[in-house]
């Protein structure tokens, strides 16, 4: 079970950015900004039991990527804590990423190496070897029909078989906790149904997915539980139909848009914070 | 790490422009490019010696033993033209751009009376000097030597003076010059600036682009983020990429020098070329391993130089415009040492860079002080641990890694 308590994250401004701000007038500035931080992330808790599938949501700008970073150990937080089966990713990140995969729409395959020498590279990084990585390799590659490509290089792939790849990628050291960043963004209808059939797939199993989309109806199809930040602190925690039932219309929709302050999803896109930021 | 270092290297292996840089530009092309220059400067120079000269002689009646000697001479064209005698410089330079006659000889219309007085006779030699083949000046000088020689030894004889005589009326002192340098000095001195300049610049453009590629070019292909997720620490990943630029730079300057080699015995035993018998016989396969020893901490300041700047840059277009300036202050020490009396000493021996191209010069030289040595391969090695160690910290902070 993976479990994010209060978390927060916060950015200094680099010299462009603080110029930039200069320049704004103090209206615009949003109230996550101070003079010399941006504050991605200030209040983020939810858990993921074991089998459930987490659809984390949120306007753009909301901190959903920089709160996937601090799950997946990419970044460090700033404050509060995240559990992986009780034990603190924060305290000893090298050894909890065995437990964690990330996949997201920018993360992408070393193009001059197939495959399999692809998905064997991560298998060993993860401390597979030998005969344990082989068969590891050939299941997931039965699982996910890779097998007739896997000795292609990763820059002859479509972008269906690299998702499949990516997958296999992912999932080659067995996590406990999918962090998946977006990962149909971009994508055909055929690609983003491969990665939705992956992570249905995952319903029921012993481990925790948190999936960030903005595909509403991608989470009404896989998710069990969702979790809906707006400028960095939760505005909902709880099962998919309970979301549901906030909106005035019934659906996940309505239910956002009750949740979300429109008039920071309108400004929360501006230039500054996209240029000057680190993974805002 | 060793699993990274493998990737890496496997991927360099199979990137076309890591190959062209790496290995194909050091062994094949580069020598292909000397070898063509020397060829056609070869073909060019017997060409302007076997070309047809045609010229023209002003007052040829003032000296026509001059005349005679020319027209002797093999593939030399006496021409004429209209008012010959009457022709200005202008004329001249003029009939030469216009190609009617290669060279113009004026001969002083009291030539041949100023020789029998024993005196000197002038004659001008108009020709275009700018083609860097000229054999003109060459080719009319040798003709009129003999000329020369026979009238120095009829004045001798005229005046009942012998050569050592003669010696003693036109230079009645000389300096004679004893090089207390040997021959392997001698040759070091002269190709010693050379070596250091073209090796360290091999290391820093063989280990740029795989640097780029490993650096900047896994940010934007989105493959840093997903090796920054695996249970390997920062500081392996940082040493695993810098120990493949270290080894792409050494072995670019390893293959230039092989193939250097090997290029030089085939035009030894093939072409017998004089002066790279000459090199052969006073550089031992000891000094080369010496060169490569000296060399070690320089592709490691390279490398970790450029893995910072590739891993800070935002993206392909910004890690490229830092490689000219780190191109820049990396050439600026080493053409200190070229300077006209920068030596060796314990001044110059912690400058980095400069200290190891100077200290690669003594090598050739075989002029080696084995402790300054010592102190330059010292210094050079702790300079590139600082330089990884920040290489390090910079790859250990988010707003690095991560900034966009």
């Amino acid at each position: 079970m993976i479990e994010v308590q209060n978390l927060a994250k916060s950015f200094r401004y680099d010299k462009v950015a603080l110029k930039e701000r200069k320049k704004k007038s103090r209206q615009n500035i949003d109230p996550r900004e101070d003079n010399r931080h941006f504050h991605a992330v200030r209040d983020v808790t939810f858990k993921c039991e074991p089998g459930k599938v987490l659809g984390l949501l949120g306007p753009n700008g909301a901190g959903k990527t920089t709160t996937l970073r601090m799950l997946s150990t990419a970044l460090s937080p700033t404050k509060g804590s995240i559990f992986i089966d009780g034990t603190n990713v924060i305290d000893s990140p090298l050894t909890m990423r065995k437990q964690i995969g990330f996949l997201s729409g920018k993360t992408s395959l070393y193009r001059r190496l197939t495959v399999k020498e692809n998905v064997a590279y991560f298998g060993k990084l993860h401390g597979l070897s030998g005969k344990a990585l082989e068969q590891k390799i050939d299941k997931v590659f039965d699982l996910l029909d890779i097998h007739s490509f896997a000795n292609k290089k990763a820059e002859d792939l479509s972008t269906g078989m690299q998702q499949r790849a990516n997958i296999a990628r992912t999932v080659i050291h067995d996590p406990k906790v999918l962090v998946l960043d977006e990962p149909t963004t971009g994508l055909d209808v055929i690609s983003a149904k491969t990665i939705v059939d992956f992570i249905e797939s995952y319903r029921g199993s012993n481990v925790s997915v948190i999936f960030s989309t903005h595909h509403l109806h991608e989470v009404e199809s896989v998710c069990d539980q969702v979790t809906l930040i707006d400028k960095g602190v939760t505005q909902f925690n709880g099962d998919v139909a309970d979301f549901r039932a906030i909106g005035n219309g019934n659906d996940l929709y309505s239910s956002f848009l009750a949740l979300v302050d429109e008039s920071s999803s309108q400004s929360e896109q501006s230039d500054i914070k996209q240029q000057a930021f680190v993974g805002a | 790490m060793w699993e990274i270092y493998k990737k890496e290297f496997l991927e360099l292996v199979r990137d076309k422009r890591t190959l062209i840089f790496t290995v194909l530009l050091p062994t094949l092309i580069m020598p292909a490019i000397f070898g063509g220059v020397a060829f056609v400067m070869d073909k060019m120079n017997k060409k302007a010696q076997q070309e047809e000269l045609t010229f023209i002689v002003q007052n040829q009646e003032a000296m026509p033993a001059v005349v005679e000697a020319l027209k002797k001479q093999e593939n030399f064209k006496l021409v004429s033209v209209d008012n010959i005698n009457e022709l200005s410089s202008e004329e001249i330079k003029q009939n030469i751009k216009d190609k009617a006659f290669k060279f113009a000889l004026v001969l002083p219309v009291e030539g041949q009376a100023l020789l029998k007085q024993g005196q000197q006779a002038e004659i001008e030699l108009h020709f275009n000097n700018a083609s860097l083949t000229n054999k003109i000046y060459q080719r009319v000088k040798s003709a009129i030597d003999d000329l020369n020689e026979t009238q120095q030894k009829s004045l001798l004889a005229k005046f009942n003076l012998d050569e050592e005589t003669l010696k003693g009326l036109t230079r009645p002192i000389s300096i004679k010059r004893v090089n207390t340098a040997d021959k392997r000095e001698d040759t070091g001195e002269k190709i010693g600036w050379l070596l250091p300049y073209a090796l360290m610049i091999l290391i820093l453009t063989g280990a740029m682009y795989p640097a780029l590629d490993m650096g900047v070019g896994e940010k934007e292909r989105g493959t840093l983020e997903t090796l920054l997720l695996t249970p390997v620490s920062r500081t392996k990943i940082v040493f695993a990429k810098f120990f493949v630029i270290f080894t792409t730079g050494f072995l670019t300057v390893f293959l230039t020098l092989a193939s250097l080699v090997i290029w030089s015995l085939v035009a030894l035993n093939v072409f017998a070329v004089e002066a790279i018998k000459k090199l052969t016989e006073v550089i031992a396969f000891t000094d080369v391993l010496l060169v490569f020893t000296m060399l070690a901490p320089v592709a490691a300041i390279f490398a970790s130089l450029l893995l910072c700047a590739s891993i800070y840059a935002k993206n392909f277009k910004e890690a490229q415009n830092y490689m000219s300036p780190i191109m820049m202050f990396s050439i600026i020490p080493i053409v200190f040492s070229i300077l006209p009396g920068v030596q060796l000493n314990s001044t110059w021996a912690w400058v980095p860079l400069t200290n190891v191209s100077l200290a690669i010069k003594e090598i050739v030289k075989g002029t080696v002080d084995y402790g300054m040595m010592g102190i330059i391969f010292l210094s050079t090695t702790i300079l590139a641990g600082v330089l990884l160690y920040f290489c390090n910290l910079w790859f250990n902070r988010e707003a690095v890694l991560f900034r966009s």
